[in-house]
C-alpha cells in the first residue's frame, strides 16, 4: 500500500509500514528535502539518490541538518577523486556540514549525482550518528570533470553527560546555493534489518 | 530477485545478462578468479539479446580511487569504449585470491537520468606489503537509455576459474 502526499514541491510516497520506504520525486520547485518522523525500530538506514540542482553552475553543494540540531555538532571528512588528483578535506565542528556535492544546472544534461548514504545503527540511543556516503558527479565532459566522492559525516550532540542519547529522527537535504532540485531529481530511503520488538536498539 | 551466475565465458566474445524489469535499483556482487595474468573486467551494457554486443559507443566515462599500501591514486578514463567495472587477480597470485567486489545501480530504469553505477571492490595479488587493493569507482553511462542487459566481457581471451561467480539482485 502506499500513501502519496506533497512536500515543498516533492512528490512523497510511503510504502507499507512494515519495509520503511520513503520516496521524493522533485517537481522543480524544492531545495530542501526533509525525512521526518523516522521510525526507529531498524538498525540501519539507507539512501540511494539521484540529485542535481538548479544552481547556475556546474555544481552545488547539499547541507545537511538531524534531528533539527543546530548547533556546531558536525564534522567531515572527505576523499575526492579527479583524473589522478585525490584530495582529502575535514570541517570539524560546524553547524552546516556539506554532506553532497551535486551537478548543478550548467553540468552536462542529463547528468545527476548518483549514489547512496548509509547510516548503520541509526535508531541506537548511544554514541554518535554517522552517515557515509558516495556518489560520482559530472561538472562536464572534460578531464578532471567527473568526481567520485567519498565522505563521513559525524553528528555529535552535547547533551548532558556528553553522550548523545537519541538516534537520528528526523534528516532535512538542503541545498546552499539553488533554490531547488531540478525535475526528476529523486532520493529513496529504506530501513534495513528490523530490530525484533523484544529488544531494544542499543 | 536473486539471479546467480556461474562459468562466465572468457572467450572474447561478450556473456549477456538479461536483467529484470520493473525494479528501482540493480546491485551485483561478484568473487573472481583469472586464470591468466592480471586482467581487466569489463562491463558494458544494452546488448539487445543474449551474447548480443553491447553498446560499444565511447559512452562511458569513470573515475577511480585505488588504494594500495601506502599509496593511493585515481584514474578517470573519459567517453571511452571499454569501461573496465573491476581488476581480478591472475595467475600470479596465490590459490583462491578471489577478487571480490559489489557495485549499485541505482535507478537503473529511469529515463530521465544518465546512468552511474558506483562499486567497491578488494583485490589480493600476494601476502607481501602492497599486495592488497582496495578501490572505488564510479562510471557513468553518457545517455538516457534504462538499463535491460549488462554484458561482460575481459580485455583478453582466457579462462575464469572455479568458484567464481556474480550474482545479480533486483530491488524495490
Amino acid at each position: 500500500m502506499t500513501n502519496k502526499g506533497t512536500f515543498g514541491g516533492w512528490e512523497k510516497s510511503i510504502a507499507a509500514e512494515y519495509v520503511l520506504k520513503e520516496q521524493f520525486v522533485s517537481d522543480g520547485s524544492g531545495g530542501t528535502i526533509t525525512f521526518d518522523n523516522i521510525p526507529q525500530r531498524f538498525q540501519d538506514i539507507r539512501f540511494t539518490f539521484a540529485l542535481r540542482s538548479n544552481n547556475a553552475a556546474v555544481s552545488d553543494t547539499v547541507s545537511c541538518r538531524i534531528n533539527d540540531d543546530t548547533a556546531a555538532v558536525y564534522s567531515t571528512q572527505d576523499l575526492n577523486a579527479q583524473a589522478t588528483t585525490v584530495t582529502a578535506a575535514e570541517n570539524i565542528g560546524t553547524a552546516t556540514p556539506i554532506m553532497l556535492v551535486i551537478a548543478g544546472d550548467t553540468a552536462p544534461a542529463g547528468s545527476f549525482a548518483i549514489g547512496e548514504i548509509k547510516s548503520p545503527f541509526y535508531s541506537s540511543t548511544m554514541g554518535n550518528k554517522q552517515l557515509i556516503g558516495s556518489w560520482l558527479t559530472r561538472n562536464d565532459t572534460a578531464s578532471g570533470e567527473c568526481e567520485l566522492y567519498y565522505r563521513g559525516l559525524f553528528w555529535f550532540p552535547t547533551v548532558a553527560g556528553g553522550i548523545p542519547r537519541e538516534g537520528i529522527k528526523k534528516i532535512q537535504l538542503s541545498l546552499v546555493s539553488g533554490t531547488g532540485f531540478v525535475a526528476g531529481s529523486v532520493i529513496t530511503m529504506y530501513g534495513a534489518g528490523q530490530l525484533s520488538p523484544s529488544r531494544t536498539a542499543s | 530477485m536473486v539471479e546467480e551466475i556461474h562459468g562466465l565465458r572468457p572467450d572474447g566474445t561478450w556473456y549477456g545478462i538479461q536483467i529484470p524489469r520493473g525494479y528501482r535499483h540493480l546491485e551485483m556482487s561478484w568473487q573472481i578468479v583469472w586464470s591468466a595474468t592480471t586482467q581487466s573486467i569489463l562491463l558494458r551494457i544494452n546488448g539487445t539479446s543474449f551474447d548480443a554486443t553491447p553498446d560499444t559507443g565511447a559512452n562511458y566515462t569513470s573515475q577511480r580511487v585505488v588504494a594500495s599500501a601506502t599509496t593511493i591514486t585515481g584514474a578517470e578514463s573519459i567517453a571511452t569504449t571499454t569501461p573496465a567495472l573491476f581488476v581480478t587477480t591472475g595467475t600470479g597470485s596465490d590459490f583462491d585470491f578471489f577478487s571480490q567486489g559489489r557495485v549499485l545501480f541505482p535507478y537503473y530504469e529511469n529515463p530521465n537520468i544518465q546512468k552511474v553505477w558506483i562499486s567497491d571492490h578488494a583485490i589480493r595479488r600476494t601476502n607481501a606489503s602492497a599486495g592488497l587493493d582496495v578501490s572505488k569507482r564510479g562510471i557513468a553511462y553518457l545517455g538516457l537509455s534504462p538499463i535491460f542487459s549488462l554484458g561482460i566481457n575481459t580485455f583478453t581471451a582466457g579462462n575464469i576459474d572455479n568458484g567464481s561467480k556474480i550474482i545479480i539482485r533486483a530491488f524495490d
